[in-house]
């Protein structure tokens, strides 16, 4: 298969080297419109990630540039020859089936930074969109980006790999939070500091439809500063208690030492509550949450541990689904390269049939015209042997054939075929 | 169809069940089709089966009809719950109790009275014994709901996330659902005592009905159970009373259904002479 794929990754460099040979979707779009200039008859598709960038091209006919050429080639679009060579070390480069092995791997989501992420595969659809637009994806990209696609949703649908959460706002939210609540729209969320994961944490939520958030810090300008971000409001430190009496979740990320919120603070406010569920997010290394009050009525109370616990096991269950996620890769590959070998065999067998069809056709009429006496039974008596025996001269060579190109396209065996019986191109 | 009987309905909710409970064992794209076909196809014989053996379908006019009708709302229920939410296993509780009330209707013999009636008495009765069909339905989905609630909840105090193979419904729907169902069952119950009462005042026709049978006692005490927890426990927050309220009035429901099964009791009878 004449395929091949350059590129770097996360784990081939580092982010600063990344980042030097990162395109945006313009960037992308230009760089493919250039190829298309310069190599008309090589189809394209060019992925560009946070964590990766990774060049894919292919042609139907023998003739496919050298590695080199494509990296040149992706240099001089990205940041000018010179400095480009600075970075050849880092790229890594692949042929056939090891290629079309990457691309299943990295569309399943089985070579991303966080195995099994799904945002993988709508990149690598957009990319495709993308090449497929300009212009430069052809009869093997589409197939190959076609059966990639299809892989990525065999694994999707046959293992685990994205079923168990990695990340803890991820677990937070999709784990635990959506669990008690429906919605999240309506739903009041209180914001106690302003530390990262709690941020994170606050992004999932207004991803999921949260809409009411008050931030508060002791520094109420970064409160401020977070608030903002997420279209909240803040309000006093003092006032947490008078805050907590109608949330629904309270996510806690100060870096206070002792606990900001007692059980007998939180006693305090349990009868104005109502029995209202209580879901608390404890982010904070010492706790902020005093753990006595997840006894408490209505309250489900998570501290960074918990979560923490839930992250790894998850990690571990991805971890035990990636070699069946493998052996489907493997399988849609190998299912890949039969069909393109025996694609191109079939082309030199269809042209072959053909010749000996005319050969057949033209001995007939000849036969036919020397012996005008022959009843119709007869000539089709006649027919049918020439059939015959075209059909058992060709077994044999077919077969071997066909075995042949179950491990790869027998170029050799096609091309002697090809010259024996003076075939077209194929 | 009318060689339909019990058994080929109960056989149809029967694998149905089982394939349900294989949700907790594996995954499966095709499960949720193949339970569906056998719900139908059970449901199909069901409604035959309630056609033509009970004469006067759908009056529910014995004991058995009324097992037997309730069995069919609650596999009409499970497949109305699993087509909003397809990844909970409803059919896991409500087929059961569906296969119980089938087990009920195959215990109480079928003592169905030809007797004619007026009209308007006939409204009175299918209005009592309808509107009691329909509480039972709605505290079996409070029950179900109350279930999967008091699972969810165990889940989250146990701080372990959820089940891989199937989802159960926040803890805010299940009380939702609970609330609706429990409210919905005070309504009916009331309907079905007031038209009770009518019958028992004004058709001298139900006059050995004596207010000492299980089933009154046992409608009067669940709507006072009903009337008094519900409004003190749903005008607050809290879930999980709620959810046990929700099981402990299905529960008794239960009770007072089997001593009316258990010693034969005549109310439905006496309700339709």
């Amino acid at each position: 298969m004449n395929l091949r794929c350059i590129g770097i990754d996360h784990q081939s460099s580092s982010l600063e080297v990344r980042e030097l040979l990162a395109f945006s979707p313009q960037q992308t779009a230009e760089a493919l419109t250039a190829w298309l200039g310069q190599q008309p008859d090589i189809e394209a598709v060019l992925l560009s990630t946070c964590n990766r960038t990774e060049f894919y091209f292919a042609s139907e006919t023998n003739e496919i540039p050298e590695i080199e050429t494509a990296v040149k080639f992706l240099f001089s679009q990205k940041q000018g020859p010179e400095k480009g060579f600075t970075l050849a070390s880092h790229i890594f480069s692949l042929a056939g089936l090891d290629a079309v092995k990457h691309l299943f791997s990295v569309a399943s989501g089985l070579d991303s930074m966080v195995l099994g992420e799904v945002q993988i595969l709508s990149q690598v659809k957009a990319a495709y969109q993308t090449a497929d637009g300009i212009g430069t994806v052809g009869a093997i990209l589409h197939t190959v980006f076609q059966a990639a696609f299809n892989t990525a949703k065999q694994i999707a649908a046959q293992t685990e790999l994205h079923r168990h959460r990695v990340s803890i706002p991820s677990i937070a939210v999709s784990d635990f939070a959506s669990q008690i609540f429906e919605v999240f729209e309506g739903k009041k969320i209180c914001v106690f500091g302003a530390g990262e994961m709690g941020q994170e944490t606050v992004r999932y939520l207004i991803e999921n439809g949260a809409k009411s958030l008050t931030v508060l810090n002791r520094s109420r300008e970064r409160a401020e500063q977070l608030a903002a971000q997420f279209n909240g409001r803040t309000a006093d430190w003092n006032l947490r208690f008078d805050e907590l009496k109608n949330a629904d979740m309270l996510i806690s990320t100060t870096g206070a030492s002792e606990p900001v919120l007692t059980l007998a603070d939180y006693r305090k406010i349990e009868p104005l509550r109502n029995g209202k569920p209580l879901f608390i997010l404890d982010l904070s290394v010492p706790r902020d949450i005093d753990k006595e009050i997840a006894n408490c009525s209505g309250v489900y109370l998570y501290s960074i541990d918990d979560l923490q616990e839930v992250c790894l096991r998850n990690r571990l269950q991805r971890d035990k689904e990636i070699p069946k996620a493998v052996s489907i890769v493997e399988r849609s590959a190998d299912e890949l390269l039969q069909r393109f070998n025996h694609r191109n065999s079939g082309k030199v067998i269809e042209r072959l049939r053909e010749k000996l069809s005319q050969i057949q056709a033209q001995e007939l009429e000849r036969l036919f015209h020397k012996l005008p006496e022959l009843s119709e039974k007869e000539r089709e008596e006649i027919s049918y042997a020439f059939q015959r025996f075209a059909g058992k001269f060709l077994h044999q060579p077919l077969e071997t054939l066909r075995d042949a190109s179950r491990e790869e396209t027998p170029f050799k065996l096609l091309d002697a075929l090809a010259r024996l019986f003076r075939l077209r191109e194929f | 169809m009318s060689g339909v009987g019990i058994v080929c309905f109960t056989s149809c909710y029967l694998i149905a069940l089982c394939l349900e409970i294989t949700r907790v064992f594996f995954r499966s794209a095709i499960r949720n089709a193949f339970v569906l076909l056998w719900i139908l196809a059970g449901l199909t014989a069901h409604t035959f089966y309630l056609y033509y053996h009970t004469a006067v379908f759908p009056e529910v006019n014995s004991a058995r009809t009324y097992f037997l009708v309730s069995a069919w709302g609650l596999v009409i229920a499970s497949i109305c719950l699993s087509h909003f939410r397809p990844k909970t296993p409803f059919g896991i509780v409500l087929l059961p109790l569906a296969l119980l009330l089938i087990g009920g209707a195959i215990l109480v013999p079928d003592t169905l009275n030809s007797v004619q009636r007026s009209e308007f008495n006939l409204i009175y009765r299918n209005i009592h014994t309808g509107t009691f069909f329909l509480a039972t339905l709605a505290l079996s989905i409070g029950f179900t709901a109350g279930v999967l609630y008091l699972i969810q909840d165990r889940q989250l105090r146990l701080k372990r996330p959820p089940f891989s193979l199937f989802l159960l419904p926040s803890l805010e729907w299940s009380l939702k659902i609970c609330r609706y169902s429990v409210w919905s069952a005070l309504f009916f119950l009331a309907t079905s005592i007031v038209f009770g009462v009518l019958l028992k005042l004004n058709f001298s026709v139900s006059r050995n009905v004596s207010i000492f049978d299980p089933l009154v006692i046992g409608s009067i005490i669940l709507f006072i159970a009903l009337a008094c927890f519900s409004e003190k426990l749903f005008s607050s927050a809290k879930g999980k009373p709620a959810a046990l309220l929700a099981l402990f009035i299905f529960s008794f429901l239960i009770l007072v259904l089997l001593l009316a099964v258990l010693l034969n009791n005549s109310h439905w009878q006496e309700v339709v002479r």
